[in-house]
């Protein structure tokens, strides 16, 4: 018997760093029914929001978000993302490696993230089950 | 004989001129005995006095008449020696010796001595019916007139030749006894001694009584202090004068009137036209009054000021002003005017600083510098502030001088700088400043009505001044008030720009620091995140089946990178302390106990893999504080990971209590204490203090033991607690005897107002 295939859950992963891109790709492909898309600058981001705005992008139904980018920093894309109609209701995920205290606070108590990870705490293998959870 | 038919009027009037002679010789002799001045115009009037008293004798009815006569006119000599004596020894004694006055003497001696004892002057003398006796003068009379008028005459020039030396009040002294002995000598040059010549015997008793005119001014001039300016003097007489003629004649012309209309003083119309012309009379001569003032005034004494007028224009002027140059300027220049004076400055004392001290800011003819020379040392303020009366050079007592040398040296120094007198102006009992003034342009001397006048002024220029320097202080006031207002706003502004850019600058280290922290912790946890990330995949078996061998490579690549990951951590952890950034978040209602409870739950696990125990004692009575709830977790779990990281036998035992310290201030403190006791390798007592210090510190025997150097975490727990105002420390026996930790924490609220 065949399991009915679900369409695959959405994610929108704003990440630079070359290994850790191949690193999640692989571990997402693993535990499958993913389709990610994976962004290497702050901006990129940006504009994909203007365009789910417009209707000319898919919305996704996760976004993770790295803070410190080529660019411009995580917290400005997150605040791109709550502000716009289109996009503030997605969940965002924070995966990063700067665990500032100031800038947790900002990104928790300010722009109402779901979660603020640090990735040397969240590996592969610890990071998948949360985001099926999330994504269920 | 009957004596009631001889006492006539000039009788009575011979022995009232007697009486007031020697009256005002006793006044003389009890006022100053001493006195050269006093005691030769005593002779004077002694003299004087036998004149009359002898010409009393000689009016008598009486059997010798030329003895009488005789006397009388020896007496006459005897008062021109008397006063040609005076006037060689006023105002002071002549310097000559006794031989040279007794030469000065011999004539009016020999005069005495032959009118006396032989007829050469006097002859003869008898009575005549109804009339005054009668005298016939011997050959040598004329010798006697010139005499006794060469007495005189030698007199007025000594005393017209002094008077012109002379100055101040010895020279007004002068100018009255001048006059009296002029009067004596005129009427008895007429009567006594010319009149009788020509067989007129009629008035030989006139110059006898004028001697008291002469006695009067004298002892007048002589005994006050200020006597009146004779013009002044003379415009007195002139007045009352013309009241009495006005009087007198006004008298008898109403009593003319009454005759000739009612027949009599004592009628009833001559009562009621009384009561229409009494009052009339009254109006009449208050208006005549002021009609004669400015007659005199205009006419006979113009050069003579007005009081009122004076005070008036004054007072009018200083009303106008308030600045304090102008005031002094015009205070100056008014009593100058009014007095003509040489020279006139003013002195104003200045307190400003505490010190007295004394400005001359404006003088005529004076050098600024010579009045404040004046006011040197303290006695001038100390004499002019307690007296309060003016100083006049001429009228201090030798005896004075003598006794005081501090006033001996104020007046020599004002005679220096030419100054004659000096006006204390004194408001609320305070001495405010000095008027200084040379002498009159006339050279005449301050009269009382002059020093009444400038009293009166004084006071006034004390007022003005006073209110000036109110004024001018009030000014100051405001200016230096407001140049403090622009310093201060200045200095505020100032103060806001280095704040500013201070606060400016603390920002942009604030923005590097966390720029450091954020480069720092990526540069360091990417290359983790990457390793582990692979590892999880090889694990899992993402790149294809493992050999076995290779697995357990891979978990061992695994645990370290996790170590690596938890030192990284702790670096991460301490930089903000090392940074000075750390704060923390109080929060209230923290409970110890919860948070120890945690703690040592979570550790639990750890004490277990090592076979040692991990104890918590709770205690009832832990209050509730204020904290930062993850801080002070950090905080304790760090110090518990510690005790059990050292400790290989035995366990570790977490108290907690509430104790109460006497910090030696009013409130006894009440604190938390919680103590983390181990059994493991102890502490050398240097250890005990460097280990909360250096956040790389570690336990000098730390390679014995079998875990990863966890150095910095004692470090940030002491960087917490002290946030939290507490205390850390460590004891311990020594080595291998156990360490204790201790945190202590306040409870009282206000401690932690952060």
């Amino acid at each position: 018997m065949k399991k009915i295939k679900s369409a695959p859950k959405k994610i929108l992963w704003i990440e630079d760093e070359r290994e850790l891109i191949d690193v999640y790709k692989c571990t997402l492909k693993e535990a499958g029914n993913f389709s990610v898309e994976f962004m290497r600058l702050g901006q990129s981001a940006i504009n994909r929001i203007k365009e789910i705005e417009r209707g000319s992008a898919e919305k996704p139904d996760l976004i993770v978000l790295d803070i410190l980018l080529p660019d411009i920093s995580g917290d400005v894309v997150l605040e791109e993302i709550k502000k716009s109609p289109a996009t503030k209701d997605i969940a965002v995920f924070v995966l990063t490696n700067y665990s500032g205290e100031h800038m947790q606070e900002k990104v928790r108590e300010r722009l109402k993230t779901d979660r603020y990870l640090v990735k040397t705490e969240w590996g592969p293998n610890k990071l998948i089950p949360l985001l099926k959870k999330i994504l269920k | 004989m009957c004596y009631n038919y001889s006492m006539d009027a000039q009788n009575i009037l011979l022995i009232a001129s007697a009486a007031i002679n020697l009256g005002l010789w006793g006044l003389l002799f009890f006022r100053g005995r001493h006195k050269n001045t006093h005691l030769f115009f005593g002779f004077v009037a002694i003299s004087a006095a036998l004149w009359s008293g002898l010409t009393v004798g000689y009016r008598l009815p009486t059997d010798n008449i030329l003895n009488w006569c005789r006397f009388v006119y020896a007496a006459a000599i005897l008062v021109s020696l008397a006063f040609a004596y005076f006037s060689l020894m006023f105002p002071e004694a002549i310097k000559t010796n006794k031989f040279l006055l007794f030469l000065f003497s011999l004539p009016a001696l020999a005069f005495i001595f032959l009118t006396i004892s032989t007829n050469l002057v006097v002859a003869d003398a008898f009575a005549a019916d109804g009339s005054e006796n009668k005298i016939i003068f011997g050959a040598w009379y004329v010798f006697y007139v010139l005499c006794f008028a060469g007495y005189f005459i030698l007199s007025f020039v000594l005393l017209f030749i002094n008077k012109r030396k002379l100055s101040g009040v010895a020279r007004i002294r002068s100018e009255y006894i001048l006059f009296g002995g002029f009067c004596v000598w005129i009427f008895a040059m007429l009567s006594n001694i010319l009149l009788p010549l020509l067989d007129i015997f009629s008035l030989n008793w006139l110059g006898q009584v004028s001697g008291s005119l002469l006695i009067f001014l004298g002892t007048y001039a002589i005994l006050i202090k200020r006597p009146m300016d004779s013009r002044t003097a003379a415009k007195k007489i002139i007045i009352y004068a013309l009241y009495t003629v006005f009087v007198y004649g006004i008298f008898y012309f109403i009593i003319w009137l009454y005759i000739a209309l009612f027949g009599g003083v004592y009628s009833s119309g001559a009562y009621l036209l009384g009561i229409i012309t009494a009052p009339l009379f009254v109006m009449f001569f208050v208006w005549l009054n002021n009609k004669i003032k400015r007659i005199t005034d205009r006419y006979l004494f113009p050069s003579l000021y007005s009081h009122q007028e004076a005070i008036a224009k004054l007072a009018d002027e200083l009303t106008n002003f308030i600045d304090l140059d102008k005031i002094v300027k015009s205070i100056l220049k008014s009593i100058k005017e009014t007095m003509q004076i040489e020279k006139a400055g003013i002195l104003l004392v200045d307190r400003s600083s505490g010190v007295i001290k004394y400005e001359a800011p404006q003088t005529f003819g004076f050098n600024p510098d010579d009045l404040k020379f004046l006011m040197r040392g303290g006695f001038s303020t100390e004499y002019f502030s307690e007296s309060s009366k003016v100083l006049i050079i001429d009228e201090i007592e030798p005896v004075d001088l003598e006794q005081n040398r501090e006033l001996n040296q104020l007046s020599e120094s004002m005679k220096l700088i030419g100054a004659s007198l000096s006006i204390p102006m004194v408001i609320f009992g305070k001495l405010n400043g000095i008027i200084v003034l040379g002498e009159k342009v006339s050279g005449d001397p301050y009269t009382e009505e002059d020093i009444n006048l400038l009293l009166t002024l004084s006071k006034q220029a004390a007022i003005a001044v006073y209110n000036a320097q109110l004024y001018r202080e009030v000014q100051n006031f405001n200016k230096s008030l407001q140049q403090k207002i622009d310093q201060q706003t200045k200095e505020i502004k100032e103060a806001y720009e280095v704040e500013k850019q201070a606060h400016e600058e603390l920002k942009k280290l604030d923005e590097a620091k966390n720029n450091f922290m954020l480069v720092t912790q990526h540069h360091l946890r990417t290359p983790l995140s990457v390793t582990r990330g692979y590892l999880d995949l090889l694990l899992k078996g993402v790149y294809g089946k493992i050999p076995k061998k290779v697995v357990e490579v891979l978990n061992i690549m695994e645990k370290s990178t996790r170590k690596e990951i938890d030192v990284v951590n702790d670096l991460l952890n301490v930089s903000p302390y090392q940074l000075g950034k750390a704060v923390i978040k109080i929060e209230d209602n923290i409970s110890m106990i919860d948070i120890l409870m945690k703690i040592v739950g979570d550790l639990k696990a750890e004490a277990d893999k090592k076979n040692i125990y991990l104890k918590f004692e709770p205690s009832d009575d832990i209050p509730e504080i204020l904290a930062d709830k993850n801080q002070i977790k950090l905080a304790l779990s760090n110090i518990v990971d510690n005790a059990i990281k050292y400790t290989k036998k035995g366990g570790v035992t977490v108290k907690i209590s509430n104790e109460i310290f006497d910090t030696g201030e009013k409130e006894l403190e009440s604190v938390i204490l919680i103590a983390v006791e181990d059994t493991g390798i102890g502490m050398s007592s240097e250890e005990q203090r460097a280990i909360f210090n250096k956040p790389f510190q570690r336990s000098k025997d730390i390679w014995k033991i079998d875990v990863v150097g966890k150095g910095i975490g004692l470090y940030i727990s002491a960087q917490i607690i002290k946030a939290h105002r507490g205390k850390i420390w460590a004891e311990s026996e020594g080595k291998n005897k156990g360490s204790a930790f201790f945190v202590q924490l306040p409870i009282n609220k206000n401690s932690l107002k952060l």
